[in-house]
């Protein structure tokens, strides 16, 4: 039906599908080969030499989903008021959650360490009003990174699920008022289960962006617990161990796939896409 | 290794990327950035090229200023071009993989360009070039600069800084915490913890590496582990940390700036840089003259004298009423000890997950 009548217009999407497989498949298959080849398979067997990068898997995958948590704890309301505020709410709260786009990450994650640090100013203010003796711990820990990877995915939480929001008929929340519902009911029985495919599709995107962060727990994050992606700049950089590091990327690709396809296993992939009627 | 001695925060754009895109997506890149490069011109006619990568930040326009610039001037029909990410060695082993040089001469670390990297480089003429005047020179790498890792402390709050690694490492003493830059390579993590420990300072190499995890035990808590050298010296600036250990240059940049920071010239470690030649680099000849222009004995301490480093080229002697001196690691009185550059280039690997074991205990 739908997907019969958009045929002859499928050749718009040629160019950018052709990016892709250029820019994005293309590499992507050279990392699987150099994983195999450069020098040999025996790249795996990083894994059972050190128990350093299976732990940076487990820390990896935590990291994303209490990340992907905060955002949506964040993100929700923020979303619901600009959806619900009308227009002009709407405009000031986007160019608040886009305006981190416009600056460097590495300025913002710089920023937040010194925020963050035992002499700094959350710290120092804490100290000074005599709340508190010792600096609490904000920084080099796990915290430090959930806040600094909250800060920078932010945003694609909260488009994510403003798009959601929009798609929702307002009436059918005013309707399940005017029977008799009260706000919360509505809201909860409602607007909450249809707004789930932005939650989603949300959630998917923070996760897997999550999944490849660098900078920010470099900066902010427990020197010994470091992420996939810094073991992984470590082998390519600093070693130049392209197998090695070809290989952890691999393994990190595939450790997504499977949790994603778990995840679908509990949610339609369609609502996330937006297919659903 | 990759960031000592250097200007700025060097891994910005890296990990702009890697930190905003996912790094799996991008391990191809370096491919494809040496694909986009400028072919250059042969070095068969008249008027020659060379491309020159080096670290960028304050480090790469000292360079320019103090080499690059002069070096022109004395050469019209040379073109010197100039490019960034010099430490990114996996681009240079991508770059020659793919038959696709498009640098000519290129300001690496200590630990790139010996063993089996020398099959990524072409061997110098060292009739043109003082190939193995300098620490660690050999028929593949030429010493460049010499950076040092010192330690670093706070001119207002330690009056009475320390004056050995074993003072630094007593938490009596100095009470407070401490500052290393994370990274496996040659920036003085392990030897100091030796020579803490009462290694004698000429009996450093091999490493003896339990002892120094061992010695690193007893400050664990007292440990902060910088992301970047940058970030050593900005902890000592900010009041996080009482010491750090720092690369003298960036002790400089911060205390130029005025910053407190003052360096102890006693038991330091010497590090170099070295300019290569990428295998299958267009512009070989032309790379192999402004090489050994850069490195001969009378022009090998411009640089010093603008920036913070030491000449690689022992005979070269920078001058004594030059505003960097005071942060040069040359003719300096204390001890020091030089990086066993082939030691970290053969055990880089077993450095690095040690290190990583140990932190993460």
């Amino acid at each position: 039906m739908t997907v019969r009548r958009i045929r002859g217009w499928g050749l718009l999407a040629v160019p950018g599908i052709l990016f892709l497989l250029v820019l994005f498949g293309w590499p992507l298959a050279d990392m699987a080969i150099l994983s195999l080849t450069e020098p040999s398979p025996a790249n795996y067997s990083v894994f059972t030499e050190s128990p350093v990068y299976l732990d940076a898997y487990v820390t990896t995958f935590i990291v994303a989903v209490v990340t992907t948590g905060a955002c949506l704890l964040l993100g929700y309301p923020y979303a619901y008021v600009m959806h619900m505020g009308g227009r002009r709410p709407a405009l000031v709260l986007g160019f608040f959650v886009l305006l981190p786009f416009w600056s460097s990450i590495l300025v913002r994650t710089f920023a937040w360490s010194v925020w963050l640090q035992d002499s700094g100013i959350v710290n120092a203010t804490l100290m000074g009003a005599g709340i508190i003796d010792e600096p609490l711990p904000l920084i080099r820990n796990a915290l430090g990174t959930t806040i600094g990877m909250t800060h920078v995915l932010l945003p694609f939480m909260v488009l994510s699920l403003y798009a959601g929001m929009r798609r929702i008929d307002p009436d059918l929340a005013r309707a399940a008022l005017s029977l008799g519902a009260s706000p919360l009911t509505a809201f909860r029985r409602v607007f909450l289960p249809l707004s789930m495919a932005g939650v989603y599709a949300g959630s998917l995107i923070v996760f897997v962006i999550s999944l490849g962060f660098y900078l920010t727990p470099a900066v902010l994050g427990d020197p010994g617990r470091p992420l996939v992606g810094q073991l992984i700049v470590e082998q390519v950089n600093g070693q130049l161990e392209l197998g090695v590091g070809s290989a952890l990327g691999v393994v990190l690709l595939v450790a997504t796939l499977a949790v994603i396809w778990a995840g679908t296993r509990l949610v339609d992939l369609r609502t996330v896409m937006g297919y659903d009627e | 290794m990759r960031d000592h001695g250097r200007g700025g925060y060097r891994p910005t754009r890296r990990q702009l990327l890697r930190g905003g895109l996912g790094g799996a997506a991008l391990l191809g890149a370096p491919q494809l950035l040496a694909a986009c490069g400028d072919p250059g011109k042969g070095a068969g006619g008249k008027a020659a090229r060379v491309t020159f990568a080096s670290n960028g930040g304050a480090l790469q326009k000292a360079q320019e200023k103090a080499y690059l610039t002069p070096y022109m001037k004395a050469n019209p029909q040379v073109k010197i071009v100039q490019d960034v990410g010099s430490t990114d060695y996996a681009r240079i082993e991508a770059m020659v993989k793919s038959g696709n040089v498009t640098w000519d001469l290129v300001d690496v670390g200590g630990d790139f360009g010996t063993g089996e990297q020398e099959a990524l480089l072409e061997p110098l003429d060292c009739n043109l070039i003082a190939c193995t005047a300098g620490e660690g020179g050999s028929r593949y790498r030429v010493p460049l600069h010499r950076y040092a890792s010192v330690m670093g402390y706070r001119t207002d709050k330690t009056p009475n800084p320390p004056k050995t690694w074993a003072e630094w490492f007593d938490l009596d003493a100095y009470p407070g915490k401490r500052a290393f830059f994370r990274v496996s390579g040659p920036t003085g993590i392990y030897e100091s913890a030796l020579l803490a420990d009462g290694v004698p300072i000429d009996k450093l190499f091999p490493l003896d590496v339990d002892r120094a995890f061992r010695k690193l035990d007893t400050i664990r808590s007292s440990l902060i582990w910088a992301p970047s050298p940058t970030d050593t010296v900005r902890l000592l600036a900010d009041g996080e940390v009482t010491l750090a250990s720092v690369f003298s240059s960036q002790a400089h940049a911060l205390a130029q700036d005025g910053a407190k920071i003052g360096v102890v010239w006693n038991e330091y470690g010497l590090g170099s840089d070295y300019l290569v030649i990428p295998k299958g680099a267009k512009n070989k000849d032309a790379a192999m003259k402004l090489a050994a222009y850069m490195t001969s004995a009378q022009n090998n301490a411009q640089l010093s004298n603008i920036y913070p480093v030491a000449p690689g080229h022992p005979n070269a002697k920078p001058d004594p009423s030059a505003p960097t001196y005071g942060f040069l690691p040359s003719g300096k009185g204390g001890t020091s000890f030089a990086y066993d550059s082939r030691y970290y280039a053969d055990n880089q690997k077993m450095l690095a997950r040690r290190l990583n074991e140990w932190l993460k205990k």
